[in-house]
């Protein structure tokens, strides 16, 4: 498929498997960091982009070794563990993102 | 004088103005030493001749836009935790000096980067991640300012600066994980440190003008972040009539 090889296409996919949950949590953390501000709802999205780079530079990263013969694997690892460390923290850290964000 | 007295706005407002006057000038002075110092009498570098003396402002200022992170973070934590209303306002203030410091921090780097890389900028490990503590700032100053009611607006802030903390041991090591053309540490190897004595006293004194030019300006804005808060107060409008 669009001439990359197997093993490529894998490691994009294992990327995308890693790195999609941690996305999708810090886009959870921006909206609701700005809850409490109505009709403004850009600013999340932006605010937290810093954030996204790291995923963003380690899955970029694996791919471009893997598609240059290179071992990948402490990309595919640092990836794991940002998502290891992200799925049990952030539930706790929205639910005190909303409680400030709400109680007022 | 104990804590809890300074902690208290009105305190802190009516006891801080001479102290900051003192603290301007005191700061200014050492600041005119620092960079004859640094400019004049420190020596030559052999590799680089004159255009090496940018450090003595570009190092303090990377430096202190680390350290303003930390203290915004830890200040944030504190107000979060035991909701004291002072801690709220420095951290929030501190956001903006840093955000000065990571910008000078970048464009001396940008200015140096020319004559001695020959170019002003790489996509760099070390350049990145100060890029990317810049738009943290920008960010935390533009949700504070997007709420209208300040104190929720500064726990959102102060959550965003905790989880931005991340970020700070990213920058700090930066040049150590990654091969970059950003050279690696030369201060903090206390052993044996890789400037020579004579280039690296005024860099020391120029770091200590810089953090006392952090606690100037961030006891200014203190004051003026207490003045916006406490404006419509009974205190204040005594205070200021008398």
């Amino acid at each position: 498929m669009f001439n990359i090889s197997l093993h490529t296409l894998t490691t994009i996919f294992l990327t995308l498997l890693l790195g999609t949950p941690v996305l999708v949590s810090i886009g959870i953390f921006g909206s609701a960091l700005t809850m409490g501000i109505s009709k403004n709802n850009i600013l999340g999205p932006i605010i937290t982009v810093p954030f996204y780079i790291p995923v963003l530079i380690f899955s970029a990263s694996a791919i471009e070794s893997v598609s240059n013969g290179l071992p990948y694997d402490l990309q595919i690892y640092v990836l794991l563990s940002i998502l290891l460390l992200i799925l049990p923290t952030m539930p706790y850290l929205l639910k005190y993102t909303l409680r400030i964000s709400i109680n007022n | 004088m104990n804590i809890s007295k300074i902690a208290n706005l009105k305190y802190f407002y009516k006891h801080t103005k001479n102290v900051s006057k003192i603290l301007s000038f005191i700061t200014f002075s050492l600041f005119i030493v620092g960079i004859f110092w640094g400019l004049y009498i420190a020596p030559k570098d052999y590799l680089q001749g004159d255009s090496y003396r940018i450090i003595y402002v570009h190092v303090p200022a990377a430096w202190l836009s680390l350290q303003v992170y930390i203290v915004m973070a830890v200040t944030g934590f504190i107000a979060l935790v035991w909701k004291i209303k002072i801690m709220e306002i420095i951290s929030i203030q501190s956001a903006s000096i840093g955000a000065y410091f990571t910008l000078i921090a970048l464009v001396t780097g940008m200015i140096w980067g020319k004559p001695t890389w020959g170019t002003y900028w790489v996509w760099d490990a070390r350049l990145t991640s100060e890029l990317i503590l810049l738009f943290l700032y920008i960010g935390i100053i533009v949700i504070y300012s997007s709420f209208t009611d300040k104190r929720q607006g500064a726990k959102i802030a102060a959550l965003l600066a905790i989880v931005g903390l991340i970020n700070i041991p990213i920058i700090h090591y930066s040049v150590e994980w990654w091969n970059t053309l950003h050279q690696g540490p030369t201060v903090t190897k206390f052993e044996k440190p890789s400037a020579h004595i004579t280039m690296l006293m005024p860099l020391l004194y120029m770091l200590l003008v810089f953090n006392l030019y952090f606690v100037t300006v961030l006891i200014k804005r203190v004051r003026l972040g207490i003045f916006q808060r406490e404006k419509n107060t009974k205190w204040m409008e005594s205070y200021l009539n008398d």
